[in-house]
């Protein structure tokens, strides 16, 4: 069975004053039908560039989109928002991504309007109802505005939206980091049950390890524009080998007292930004494992042990 | 024998808006000792907030009131301090650093001298030299070169200007920082570098701390104690040690922890609490979580629960346990 | 059965929010009685009335029979107010109407599209833009010869920059936002795009451009009659009628303090609605 959605050497170059800004610098993806790769990088590793590249809101720079087997990279404009009706987006922030003006049914009506989905006016109704019993909105919020309600709400009108045109891919951008915990662990369920029910495939971005651990069954961790490591879910959390993912899962702060006991060295310095990257690793200038090996060439992904692929010429073993 | 440097007792503060009152906070006790640093948790609307503006006395005039209780701060009672006490007790012994660094510093003015000002205000007598020296030590004492003091807040990345607001912020050696949600809006390697240095910092200068936020992940590797916030109330407090490594507990902490996605648990679906917190408009007569929580009793929806009387340890507001299960029974 | 609960139209929710600020209610009052009676006034008093000049009751104080008194040519000042009412009005909205209109289809242009094309539109509006108002306006008077046809296109000229910006700039606001964004992603068309989502986001700058411009215009016509470059005598018009009282000014204050006080309302009241507005078209700002 053939990937549902692939990238192929998927690149978006950005010109800025100061150079040419490699946002998303060559990546490869797949995602099979049903399922959900993570996507995980701290800001500017090109993570939310790569999921607007993908469903063409920014032009690709270069490389290829597959979806279904065709390449919508090259898609007419027309063509394209054709097949959006596929392919839908759930944003970060639910209150700015929801026009203010318009009321939750007017929201969750509009990309039955757009895609012609629905014929007369009682069937928009019912299925926009049907739409809000989904995710959990109750009736009496239709004609509410979305500043009215809370944070966990309005993320359930964002979902809703996407879901209008039975899109069998959603690109989830960081959905539930602007959302209280209780509040996060109720939307991370709802996307789940709704990925069972009618086997929509995610590629669900974000900055938080262990949010991911729990959605997804692949994971890909970014690094300035590039992907660094990608394996299986279980694989990545039991065996991680970039020095980077070591890194970002040492940080996350455990909810536990033993973690406290045996903290280990932060890594030093910030993320720069991909402005005319030079050949090599990116992340060697704060790695602890960096050597003159790791200059000079670029690092390809490489395989170590079954689907587990990492950039990282040492394979993260200090030698 | 550690004194207690903040002691509240029974705040109520109400926001005033055209339409309603909002209750934010419903009688609020804590109390934070010398050199200790106390993490308080809630979500949004919680009160967590509200309450550090408080303590600082910061309330939005015309719209909050604190409406009974007493904080007593280095046994001065802030509730009847005036404005001008106020100026003086602000820096000197307690602020206080938000969410966002970018809205906390004055992107005209170098970043040096805005930690000079702030000294200047309260330390006039001293010299330009000394000054630069000063100003010197609090950058290298948070992590920053001491050459970039003449550079601006843009030209520093968001964890720098963190780093920035806090030397701002213990400037003037305050004996109480009231960091809110300080490191929410980091990423979570340069957050770990922030906690680390705050972590260090709050050592060598002994100053006490109130960490404001959501993540319990972060007061497991920060916080001595812990103090929990739902809707206006604190309903579990106590050491971390006895808050964490415990199966006692609040409900609501219990779903707190329940929630929180977790690397070292394989299990897929997470179990978060379901609902939502009462409207701080109209709140309940009984426990606040009543509504949500998954324990309740006929009783916890008439009257609220009270925090045992007796003891300093582990306390939990809850008529499932302890003193406040029997003293339910009693009366 | 489903039950749902009634939807509200736009125009009662905006009008229940409208009628929270006192002041905009006050200002709406204002603005509604001066057009009313501009609007009645032919139905009492003939236009002559207005103009014929009648040497016997110069200078009358205010009575009953004249309740603004009388000015230098026995003109009753009061019907001369409201003839110059209509006036400003008429003058106010058709100035603003064809400066809207033409302004905002190049600020939307501008906006939408950027590019070359806004490069071209707005560096021809900062042009006309670095000519004050006024000064421009008494340019094309100047060039064209005085009359009111001449004014409405001189002040409706001078104006078309100031909306031509407030329409790019509101487009360029609302097209960042994340919801432009979403509708991009859903595949939704430019038109509908620009129809549904940008322009409803980007009318509270807009319409309070058009309320600040027809108070300015008021103001714009009342300058050029005074020094004597808009609508000349007799016709009864607020500027004019200032100009007319200045000699006379101390010993009859009523003379210039009923234009000057009628000017100085009818600008502030025209303001005053133009805020409520901005804030009663906001749906975020509470019910």
């Amino acid at each position: 069975m053939s990937a549902l959605l692939e990238t192929k050497g998927l690149r978006k170059y950005f010109d800025t004053p100061m150079g040419t800004l490699h946002a998303v610098d060559g990546v490869d993806l797949a995602i099979d039908g049903g399922r959900t790769l993570g996507v995980v990088g701290e800001s500017g590793c090109g993570k939310s560039t790569l999921g607007r590249t993908i469903l063409r809101l920014t032009e690709p720079t270069d490389g290829q989109v597959l979806y279904a087997g065709s390449d919508i990279a090259r898609f007419s404009a027309q063509r394209m928002n054709a097949i959006r009706r596929d392919l839908q987006l759930i944003f970060q922030d639910p209150l700015s991504s929801l026009n203010p003006r318009m009321t939750v049914s007017e929201i969750i009506a509009e990309p039955l309007r757009v895609f012609k989905i629905t014929g007369g006016r009682d069937e928009m109704d019912d299925r926009v109802a049907h739409l809000m019993k989904t995710v959990g909105l109750a009736d009496r919020f239709a004609n509410s505005y979305p500043h009215e309600l809370d944070g966990g709400r309005r993320q359930r009108i964002g979902i809703a939206r996407a879901l209008a045109s039975s899109p069998k891919f959603i690109v989830c951008d960081e959905p539930v980091s602007a959302l209280d915990v209780s509040i996060q662990a109720q939307i991370l369920n709802l996307l789940m049950d709704l990925q069972e029910e009618h086997a929509i495939s995610y590629m669900f971005i974000t900055h938080n390890l262990s949010v991911v651990k729990h959605i997804s069954q692949e994971i890909m961790v970014m690094y300035l524009g590039q992907c660094i490591e990608k394996a299986s879910s279980e694989e990545l959390f039991a065996n991680p080998l970039h020095p980077y993912t070591r890194a970002l899962l040492a940080a996350i702060p455990v909810p536990s007292l033993e973690a406290r006991k045996k903290r280990k060295g932060t890594i030093k310095g910030e993320v720069s930004n991909p402005i005319d990257p030079k050949p090599g690793c990116r992340f060697a200038p704060r790695c602890s494992l960096a050597s003159s090996e790791c200059a000079g060439e670029d690092i390809i992904l490489r395989e170590s042990g079954a689907g587990h692929l990492v950039a990282c010429v040492k394979n993260g073993t200090s030698s | 024998m550690n004194v207690n440097l903040l002691e509240i007792e029974d705040l109520r503060v109400i926001y005033k808006t055209d339409e309603d009152t909002i209750y934010a906070v419903n009688g609020v006790d804590m109390s934070v000792k010398n050199g200790e640093t106390m993490g308080l948790v809630g979500e949004t609307g919680a009160g967590k907030t509200t309450t550090a503006l408080a303590i600082m006395k910061l309330l939005p005039e015309r719209t909050g009131f604190i409406k009974s209780g007493r904080i007593t701060l280095d046994g001065i009672d802030i509730t009847r301090a005036t404005e001008h006490e106020m100026e003086a007790i602000r820096g000197n012994t307690v602020s206080m650093i938000f969410q966002d660094p970018m809205t906390s510093l004055n992107p005209t003015i170098t970043v040096g001298r805005q930690i000079a000002e702030v000294l200047q205000l309260h330390e006039k007598s001293k010299s330009s030299s000394e000054m630069a020296r000063s100003v010197d030590e609090m950058m290298e004492l948070v992590g920053i070169p001491s050459h970039r003091k003449n550079e601006y807040p843009h030209q520093f990345s968001g964890g720098m200007k963190q780093r920035i607001v806090i030397a701002i912020a213990l400037a003037c050696k305050p004996k109480l920082l009231i960091a809110d949600e300080p490191t929410t809006a980091l990423d979570v390697t340069i957050q770990d570098q922030v906690l680390e240095m705050m972590n260090d910092l709050k050592e060598r200068l002994g100053t006490s701390m109130i960490l404001i936020t959501h993540d319990l992940g972060v007061v497991a590797q920060t916080c001595d104690t812990v103090a929990i916030m739902y809707a206006g109330e604190i309903i579990e407090r106590g050491r971390v040690e006895e808050v964490f490594d415990t199966q006692i507990r609040h409900p609501y902490t219990s779903g707190l922890f329940g929630s929180i996605p977790n690397i070292k648990v394989t299990a897929r679906r997470l179990n978060p609490i379901d609902g939502l917190m009462p409207d701080p408009a109209s709140p309940p007569d009984g426990c606040g979580f009543y509504e949500r929580c998954p324990k309740k009793m006929e009783m916890c929806g008439k009257k609220p629960p009270l925090f045992p009387t007796e003891g300093n340890g582990h306390a939990i507001r809850c008529w499932l346990h302890g003193d406040c299960a029997r003293r339910g029974d009693g009366s | 059965m489903r039950e749902k609960p009634r939807k509200r139209s736009q125009f009662q929710m905006t009008w229940r929010r409208y009628k929270k600020s006192k002041l905009a209610i006050l200002g709406l009052a204002a603005v509604a009685v001066l057009f009313f009676s501009a609007l009645i006034i032919p139905l009492f008093k003939d236009y002559d009335t207005a103009v014929e000049q009648d040497f016997s009751s110069r200078y009358q104080p205010l009575s009953a029979e004249h309740i603004f008194g009388t000015d230098q040519f026995g003109r009753d000042i009061f019907i001369r107010m409201m003839f110059g009412a209509r006036i400003s009005l008429l003058v106010g909205i058709a100035t603003v109407s064809a400066s809207l209109l033409s302004g905002s289809c190049i600020g939307a242009v501008a906006g939408y599209y950027g590019g070359r094309i806004d490069e071209v539109l707005m560096r021809i509006m900062d042009v006309f833009l670095a000519i004050p108002n006024t000064l421009l306006a008494i340019s094309i008077v100047a060039a064209l010869g005085q009359g009111i046809t001449n004014l409405l296109i001189a002040l409706a000229i001078s104006q078309v920059p100031s909306f031509a910006r407030v329409v790019r700039a509101s487009i360029l606001t609302v097209k960042e936002q994340d919801y432009i964004e979403a509708a991009r992603a859903l595949g939704t068309p430019s038109a509908r795009i620009i129809a549904r989502h940008i322009l409803p986001n980007a009318i509270g700058p807009i319409i309070v451009q058009t309320t600040l411009n027809v108070a300015r215009t008021i103001l714009n016509i009342s300058s050029l009659s005074f020094v004597g470059l808009g609508i000349s005598p007799p016709t009864p018009e607020w500027g004019s009628m200032l100009a007319d009282a200045k000699p006379q000014m101390l010993q009859y204050p009523h003379l210039i303090l009923i234009p000057g006080a009628a000017i100085a309302i009818t600008v502030m009241a025209i303001n005053l609605v133009g805020d409520g507005l901005r804030d009663a078209l906001d749906p975020r700002l509470r019910n």
